[in-house]
């Protein structure tokens, strides 16, 4: 393999691993403020019971996907010189503006809502929460701004010595290929929270285990969630036929159409391969075909919860068991989804404007190669173990997670240091 | 606008190897604590600035894509092998603390913890000696191999941030925790470290204005901001307190001996003079710059107040038996 096929191959699965995290933490974290919201205003002890439970395991999975983050954004100046050197003043800016005025404002208030359950004033400490919900949406909102130039470069001009200069940052705002993505990655990312509760919670249900009424009203929360959710998600999918065609006349081409985009780029960019591998169109269409699929499963959950039936019918349980089994389909459909969009754009890093080829850094395909194994094999460590403690933990169901030990009070109470 | 943003970037770093340093020292600390009781302890002592602590290194990250692209490119290029062990460690440190407590064998992670802790110190310690020492940087604007890591004075130069951080981590743990054996214990490595820490410092520091490589352009500057690293950490005998807040400042100085020593050039060339990278050569345009002061610069203060406000909110020390967390 070359160094350009190592540097990509390590960015696609960074990337992957990363994006399973961020959709979970963007999804649960909202839900997990709404309960809050609910133990704070009727002081009923079940929800606050269910914040911290779920809100344990929503940090779990946030442990890992802060870790996979921090690579993305360092391989971007190790791997991608090119792109730093070249469209880094454009690309850079919301980058940067993602890390400080809403990565580093969504950590320390996590840390302080972790630890500070049980010690903090009640509102204060519901405020951490949705400072940390809102924080993530900015988050996603301007690393969409940095990716929808990649997809659809806008708001810039070239200076002699070739390099891209941001002239207008309204326009990077405005970009066609922003605003229906993120919609689409954030609705997403509602169902699978959505959909994270629900299976839990009927895992629960169907086991009989413990908490019947904090697995049951978490149910209640998840699958309406979830499947309003979906309903937006395909919604802002098909709404961004428009854009894509626009922009990206090469991605969705097939047929005659294809050659005579494949002809219509030779002719502008010089001689070259400019059609997508044909796994865009595979993961576009499985996609569709689940998301579909999906909707009549949750729909008929859904009516099922009425007087739940799906817990007291025998004849209805086996939804419950669905309802479980199907907590992995939102990843795979999002990493079919992220296939589409990049694997889409390419020959192009960013369309138009800079190849991949010349994107990459002048490293050894040795340093590459080793940097890629070197990451894969921690990183997906570190999945597994994060993924087999969120089941054990989701397994073991509520405890007295975050609260300080009931004889520590007092004396927590006592002098300050 | 670029000597500004290079001061923010500076100011980034600062924090992010004073607050970050901390995570790593008290990392370091772990395996030399007896029993799983007073390791939690120890890690839930730093357990709300924890996520806050580690966030530095991504703002300042990400204010080095921004402001200076040109800079991230070659810089990360320039010490590849170091940077990927650095980051291996910093994902591994911050994945491992959080994890530790959520499974049934806390003690399995601790090694990787002190591991990641320790390797993050040689990292960053190794990232400032080559940049100290300048590298193999051609016309072309690339750069070629990695000679900085065959000198000595930059592996000491490591060794020193090591102890600065390790004497840290102990100077916080004596501030923080309960009064005990463990608290006591460490207050007396503090004591063992901070002179060890001091004279590495002033070693690495004659060291280099010895050898006085091409790179370092104010080395009068540089040293005496490098005599202040080690009066800070030698100051070992007061309230745990004030200890506290001069390893926090010697941790810090570091990265401003480094930007001082260099200044006006950030990446120093030793092959070719001319190929040498000024601030002003790799900072982005101007009109990215502003945005960024517009966008950015004014939510700064607010990031520091939140963080101040976590170290105020969570002010008490810790009381045993406390909510262990991690």
């Amino acid at each position: 393999m070359s160094g350009l096929e190592y540097a990509r191959l390590q960015f696609a699965l960074t990337a992957s691993m990363h994006f399973l995290f961020v959709m979970l933490t963007l999804g649960l974290v909202v839900l997990v403020a709404i309960m809050q919201t609910r133990y704070v205003r009727s002081g009923n002890p079940v929800y606050g019971r269910m914040a911290r439970f779920w809100g344990l395991l929503y940090a779990i999975n946030y442990a890992v996907g802060i870790a996979t983050g921090l690579v993305m954004e360092f391989q971007i100046g190790m791997n991608w010189s090119g792109l730093s050197r070249l469209t880094g003043d454009v690309f850079g800016a919301p980058l940067a503006l993602e890390t400080l005025i809403a990565f580093v404002l969504e950590s320390t208030l996590l840390g302080m809502w972790i630890f500070g359950w049980g010690r903090l004033n009640k509102r204060l400490h519901l405020a951490l929460i949705w400072g940390v919900a809102a924080t993530a949406m900015l988050s996603a909102f301007w690393v969409m701004v940095a990716n929808a130039f990649l997809q659809h470069p806008v708001g810039y001009e070239l200076d002699a010595a070739g390099t891209a200069r941001l002239t207008s940052f309204g326009a990077l705002l405005g970009n066609g290929a922003l605003w229906f993505a993120l919609l689409h990655a954030v609705c997403a990312a509602m169902v699978t929270g959505g959909m994270f509760l629900a299976g839990i919670s009927a895992w629960h249900l169907r086991k009989r285990r413990s908490d019947d009424e904090l697995f049951r009203r978490s149910l209640r929360l998840g699958l309406p969630v979830a499947l309003v959710g979906l309903f937006f998600t395909v919604g802002f999918g098909y709404a961004q036929f428009g854009p894509i065609g626009a922009y990206q006349p090469t991605k969705l081409a097939g047929g005659d159409e294809a050659v005579a985009q494949q002809a219509a780029m030779v002719a502008k960019f010089g001689p070259g391969d400019y059609l997508p591998s044909s796994a865009v169109g595979t993961s576009l269409g499985l996609m569709i075909q689940v998301a579909n699929l999906l909707f009549l499963v949750l729909l008929v959950a859904q009516v099922l919860t009425v007087r739940d039936v799906i817990v007291r019918r025998r004849w209805a349980r086996p939804m419950l068991w669905v309802l479980t089994a199907i907590i992995p389909v939102p990843f795979l459909t999002a990493i079919a989804g992220w296939i589409v969009r990049e694997e889409g754009r390419q020959p192009w890093a960013v369309y138009g404007l800079l190849k991949t080829t010349d994107a990459v850094s002048p490293m050894s395909a040795g340093a590459l190669r080793w940097s890629t194994i070197g990451f894969t094999v921690l990183l997906a460590g570190l999945v597994l173990v994060d993924w087999w403690l969120i089941a054990r933990q989701a397994r073991r169901g509520p405890g007295d997670e975050f609260l300080p030990q009931p004889e520590a009070e007092p004396q927590l109470a006592g002098a300050a240091a | 606008m670029s000597t500004f943003w290079y001061g923010i970037l500076g100011l980034l770093f600062v924090l992010y190897f004073a607050l970050g340093g901390l995570d790593q020292g008290v990392a370091m600390l772990l395996p030399t604590i007896r029993g799983d009781a007073d390791r939690r302890r120890a890690l839930n002592a730093i357990g709300p600035m924890f996520l806050g602590n580690e966030v530095w290194i991504v703002g300042a990250i990400g204010v080095l894509v921004a402001a200076f692209p040109r800079l991230e490119g070659e810089l990360f290029g320039a010490a590849y092998p170091v940077i990927v062990v650095t980051l291996m460690a910093l994902l591994a440190l911050n994945a491992a603390v959080q994890l530790r407590s959520r499974g049934r064998r806390r003690g399995a992670f601790d090694p990787l913890i002190a591991v990641s802790g320790l390797a993050l110190a040689l990292g960053w310690g190794l990232l400032l000696g080559t940049l100290l020492h300048g590298v193999p940087l051609t016309a072309d604007g690339h750069v070629h191999g990695f000679p900085a890591l065959r000198d000595p004075l930059v592996w000491g130069t490591a060794l020193a941030n090591v102890l600065l951080v390790l004497t840290h981590g102990a100077a916080f743990l004596t501030w923080r925790l309960d009064d005990g054996p463990l608290r006591e214990r460490m207050r007396r490595r503090t004591a063992r470290f901070a002179p060890a820490a001091a004279a590495v410092v002033l070693l690495v520091a004659g060291g280099w204005y010895v050898q006085s490589p091409a790179s370092i352009r104010n080395p009068l500057i540089a040293t005496l901001l490098a005599l202040a690293v080690a009066v800070a950490v030698a100051v070992a005998e007061l309230r745990p307190r004030w200890v506290f807040g001069a390893t926090l400042v010697a941790c810090a100085l570091p990265v401003v001996v480094v930007a001082s020593a260099l200044y006006p050039g950030v990446l120093a060339s030793t092959v070719d003079p001319g190929a040498t990278v000024t601030v002003e050569d790799a900072a982005a345009g101007g009109d990215t710059l502003r945005l960024l002061a517009f966008g950015a610069a004014p939510l700064l203060p607010v990031l520091v107040a939140v963080q101040v406000s976590c170290w105020w909110l969570f002010r008490r020390r810790e009381r045993v038996p406390t909510p262990l967390y991690w």
